[in-house]
């Protein structure tokens, strides 16, 4: 899936997440923790409130019917008990009351009212019921009472059933109108924003501004969503401008950088050329020395080391880009400049194995005279046979950055008492001195069936020069 | 007339009025009677002036137990001169010239006839302590434990029984009065009280009962507590009435106290004389007390014999109108029983 298809993907589901569904979750799940706890802690104050309302209650009934009560026992008025406990029984908080009648030692029940309540659910009071009969106080039995804790747990449970419905129809509703506030107010004008953003496209002319939905200025004073609107048409018209500056300092610098590659490659063929003249200055002069041997050699191995610094230049301003070197092209083409100018005709085989490595022309001016001296050198004395034996050329990448430029045959090889460092001639002397100082590498000679040599150097070791932009 | 108090399945009313109606019979007496529950005072006062007013050629009128409404009815028997004898006690809230007595505010009330309260209630306390102690109930630091089944408290003659009954046990060191209870005389009520105080006082002795149905009562409920009277209780009411007298002959009850019924027929004497113009009052006075008689196991069955013959006595015997004066007014027992056949 392409950047631009994920986009509208991540969008719809951001909006199954969105800001107003979360708040109204968030205001439900508080709102309804509060009101639960709430509840809770009204209930519980409402049934100790109660439970203590009832005690007193009890209490009041104890102290207004307890004489009445007692004397009616005492007389055996068993009527007028029975309707004082029943006259007890009809006061809201009591379920149960029961006279228990002192006969000797012990008691018996006399009358009740009600349903027992068993002793987990009630709230019992006992009282002795005392009289006064000839001057003694006399203890005729026990008064007990019984609230019905259960059904003023009902009673408050139900109670608060109903505030806690209310409450949370309450929640509900506020946190639906929140849903729909901020559904109006705040997640269209921010999907209007969002839709608006991702809209945007760099152009140099701002296009149409960011308008909120529902919002007309006139009529209200702004806020925040106000202000991010207008802060991003601001960034638009900015973006617009800005976007023209570049366009602008960018056509400047593609011709400033067109006008100087045309230099460029105007000083490189100038150079080349230059070069050339010189090559053929050199081949006059050597043509009028053809009996010296070593004059025409030197105007030779001058003439190609000339040509090696040349073909760079060719290929520099042939190429598009003017800072590198593609190797493989200019090895080939060098090595079939020096077999043409230096066999006679009779050249051995030259095989090439160069990647397409394209190299700073500060490396690849030094590589191209080292291959100049090496193939010069395996030319003119490697082989006993003209048009014997092959000549290899390679360069490789090595790890860490580092280059290497083998140069080989299988000629006749080196003397084994030859030093080619102290011994050799000025070319072979040149190829140390470069490689070492203008390529900071080193050099290496292998001796069995011909000579190995091997060229290793870092690839960065010069830093780019000329940038095109790219 | 007669106005006289009821209660439900009541036995002693009955017998007062056979005893009147025979002495009535003799006496050449139409006799009207009328009864009133006693718990209504409102058809005492009311019901009973409207029956006054209502009866034309009523000669005198016997009110018994008037329960405090003494005034109206002498009023109303003050404005056709009919003379009225009452039946005490009077309520102290009575007004003062009812409590003044006979003779005096209003002058037809010719009489006040009472028996003699608390002291009957006090006798029979004493045969039943005495009794108890002789049985040996109170051998040791125990002590005779004495419950009281009293009358209604709307009558002030259940709160004189009942006094008495306190004085006997104040008066006896080895009694103790644990109790009395109120009642509305039934016997049923005597036997529910009885059955509820043997309850609350295991050890009960001895059982007072302001009247005959409340004694027996009380004896239904002993003998279902699996109690012997005579051995482990004993009981006994206030009235000399034909059945308790016959409860005490039977060993059931130890004892009944009260006037004899034939008290009635000494009042209705006094008041036929009066009417014929012997008055009474210059020699038993106009304020008369019944005198109490007590009967036993040994002594019922006396009474029980004369209340037998009650058909059998002249009653003209007893009035001076047929004697022609010459004898006083006598009317003990052995006149009675000297008038059976006679």
């Amino acid at each position: 899936m392409s950047r631009h298809d994920s986009a509208p993907a991540a969008h719809a589901a951001t909006r199954r997440r969105g800001l107003a569904t979360k708040l109204f979750a968030v205001v439900i799940v508080v709102g309804s923790t509060l009101t639960a706890a709430v509840v809770g802690i009204q209930l519980l104050t409402d049934y100790e409130r109660e439970r203590r309302a009832i005690g007193r209650a009890l209490e009041a009934i104890e102290a207004s019917y307890g004489p009445a009560l007692s004397r009616s026992v005492f007389t055996f008025d068993t009527d007028q008990t029975r309707l004082l406990l029943e006259g007890i029984d009809l006061l809201p908080q009591v379920r149960y009351v029961e006279i228990q009648e002192r006969r000797g030692d012990d008691y018996a029940v006399l009358e009740s009212v009600g349903e027992p309540v068993a002793e987990e659910d009630a709230l019992s009071r006992s009282v002795e019921l005392e009289h006064d009969y000839d001057g003694e106080t006399r203890t005729v039995g026990e008064l007990r009472i019984q609230a019905d804790l259960a059904r003023l747990r009902r009673q408050v449970t139900r109670r608060l059933s109903v505030i806690a419905l209310s409450s949370a129809a309450q929640v509900f509703l506020v946190a639906f109108l929140i849903l729909l506030l901020v559904q109006r107010l705040i997640v269209r004008p921010l999907r209007r924003t969002a839709e608006f953003v991702r809209s945007i496209e760099l152009s140099e002319e701002p296009g149409a501004a960011l308008t909120l939905p529902g919002r007309e200025p006139s009529r209200r004073g702004s806020d925040e969503l106000d202000e991010i609107a207008s802060s991003i048409n601001q960034m638009k018209q900015r973006l617009a401008q800005t976007y023209g500056e570049l366009n602008t300092a960018k056509d400047r610098l593609h011709a400033a950088v067109e006008e100087k590659n045309i230099l460029l490659r105007e000083l490189y063929h100038r150079t080349k050329n230059n070069m050339q003249v010189i090559i053929s200055m050199l081949a006059i002069k050597a043509a009028g020395a053809s009996d010296n041997p070593e004059i025409e050699e030197l105007v030779r191995n001058t003439e190609a080391r000339i040509y090696a610094m040349s073909l760079v230049h060719e290929k520099l301003y042939e190429s598009q880009d003017l800072s590198r070197v593609d190797m493989r092209e200019y090895i080939e083409d060098l090595t079939v400049f020096l077999t043409d100018s230096l066999a006679n005709g009779t050249a051995p085989r030259v095989e090439i194995d160069v990647p397409n490595i394209a190299l700073l022309f500060d490396t690849a001016i030094p590589c191209g005279i080292i291959v100049t001296e090496l193939v010069s050198n395996a030319l003119q004395y490697a082989f006993s046979a003209p048009g014997s034996g092959t000549i290899a050329v390679g360069l490789r990448r090595e790890e860490a950055g580092r280059m290497q430029l083998t140069v080989a045959d299988d000629g006749g090889g080196l003397p084994e008492d030859f030093d080619p460092r102290a011994d050799a001639s000025m070319g072979l002397k040149s190829v140390y001195s470069i490689a070492e100082h203008q390529l900071g590498g080193t050099v290496q000679v292998e001796r069995g069936d011909g000579v190995r040599w091997l060229v290793a150097f870092p690839e960065s070791l010069y830093a780019e020069r000329v940038s095109y932009g790219q | 007339m007669v106005f006289t108090p009821t209660t439900e399945n009541n036995t002693y009313w009955p017998q007062v009025y056979k005893v009147l109606e025979a002495a009535a019979a003799d006496l050449d007496i139409e006799l009207l009677g009328h009864e009133f529950p006693v718990e209504d005072r409102y058809a005492k006062h009311t019901k009973g002036l409207e029956i006054l007013d209502g009866l034309e050629d009523i000669d005198g009128a016997i009110f018994m137990v008037a329960f405090g409404q003494t005034k109206p009815l002498l009023e109303a028997t003050a404005r056709r001169d009919i003379p009225v004898f009452i039946q005490g006690p009077l309520f102290e809230t009575e007004p003062a010239e009812v409590r003044s007595g006979p003779r005096r505010r209003f002058e037809n009330w010719i009489g006040l006839f009472s028996e003699a309260e608390t002291e009957k209630g006090r006798r029979l306390a004493e045969i039943l302590i005495e009794q108890a102690v002789e049985a040996g109930v109170a051998e040791g630091d125990e002590s005779v434990r004495v419950v009281g089944i009293g009358g209604d408290r709307t009558w002030y003659g259940s709160h004189e029984r009942a006094e008495g009954l306190r004085e006997a046990v104040r008066n006896e060191r080895q009694a103790r009065l644990k109790q009395v209870v109120p009642t509305t005389w039934t016997e049923a009520e005597g036997r529910r009280i009885a059955r509820r105080l043997l309850e609350r006082y295991p050890n009960t002795s001895v059982i007072w009962a302001a009247s005959d149905q409340l004694a027996i009562g009380a004896y239904r409920a002993a003998r279902e507590a699996g109690l012997t009277v005579g051995e482990d209780v004993w009981i006994g009411g206030l009235d000399l009435s034909a059945r308790g007298l016959r409860y005490v002959d039977e060993g059931k009850l130890t004892a009944t106290v009260a006037s004899p019924l034939l008290g009635y027929a000494e009042i209705l004497v006094y008041l036929h004389d009066y009417i014929h113009g012997r008055d009474f009052a210059p020699e038993v006075g106009a304020e008369i007390s019944l005198g109490v008689h007590t009967a036993t196991g040994e002594t019922a069955e006396q009474y029980l014999s004369l209340y037998d013959s009650i058909d059998a006595i002249d009653f003209r015997s007893f009035s001076k109108l047929y004697d022609g004066g010459a004898n006083g007014y006598d009317f003990s027992l052995e006149a009675y029983r000297d008038a059976v056949g006679r």
